[in-house]
């Protein structure tokens, strides 16, 4: 309960909320670009960057046997606890239901994950909500 | 098939998981969430580097593709 509270207070602090923001206003400014453009290759490139370099700093520091920053340490340790199989079970069904509809056509009536992100990323927020989540997929990958 | 069908399974499959790890996170006991299971792929570099990849690729065929 300590270390939840702790994690909670974390997320709260400035450096986060100031972090949140900065993320905000990258996927909305990310959302704007289109594809195969310069500009969505810059947009996308620059988190592939950062990650890469915090990555590649996490490997560098392991070898050394250094501690990590503060910053990409988990407060919070995962459960390893209960039943495994029930989100690998959901995964494995929306990997097969993808895999149907991708060797269906016509498209229209087969939608895949990328073909209902096409119709969705029309509209700009929605782009920049799926930007964010794909800023914070990377950052959860090099925090952990 | 129709689309709405298609549609209606991609909404079930989808409130599935989001069920399966609404429960990793309130019965922490009972089920693991999926931050639980990649963890130890987290913890060995060839795996890490592969999930990385993998994100790289999510980003890249969505966004700049």
């Amino acid at each position: 309960m300590r270390t939840r509270s702790a994690h909670l207070a974390r997320w709260a602090g400035p450096g986060h909320l100031v972090g949140l923001v900065a993320a905000l206003a990258y996927s909305w400014w990310a959302a704007a670009t289109a594809p195969f453009t310069i500009g969505a290759d810059v947009a996308t490139a620059i988190p592939l960057v950062a990650v890469t370099a915090v990555a590649g700093g996490q490997w560098w520091s392991a070898r050394r046997h250094a501690t990590l920053p503060s910053a990409l340490r988990r407060l919070d340790r995962p459960e390893r606890a209960g039943a495994w199989w029930p989100v690998p079970s959901a995964l494995v069904a929306l990997v097969g239901w993808e895999l149907y509809n991708f060797f269906s056509a016509p498209r229209v009536t087969h939608p895949t994950i990328s073909s209902l992100y096409d119709a969705a990323s029309r509209s700009h927020a929605w782009k920049a909500t799926f930007f964010l989540a794909w800023l914070a997929l990377g950052w959860e990958l090099v925090r952990r | 098939m129709t689309r709405a069908d298609a549609l209606a399974v991609w909404a079930a499959l989808a409130a599935l998981l989001v069920v399966a790890e609404t429960m990793a996170h309130t019965r922490r006991q009972r089920v693991r969430g999926l931050w639980s299971l990649t963890a130890p792929l987290l913890a060995r570099t060839p795996s890490r580097v592969v999930l990385l990849l993998g994100w790289m690729w999510l980003g890249w065929h969505f966004f700049a593709r």
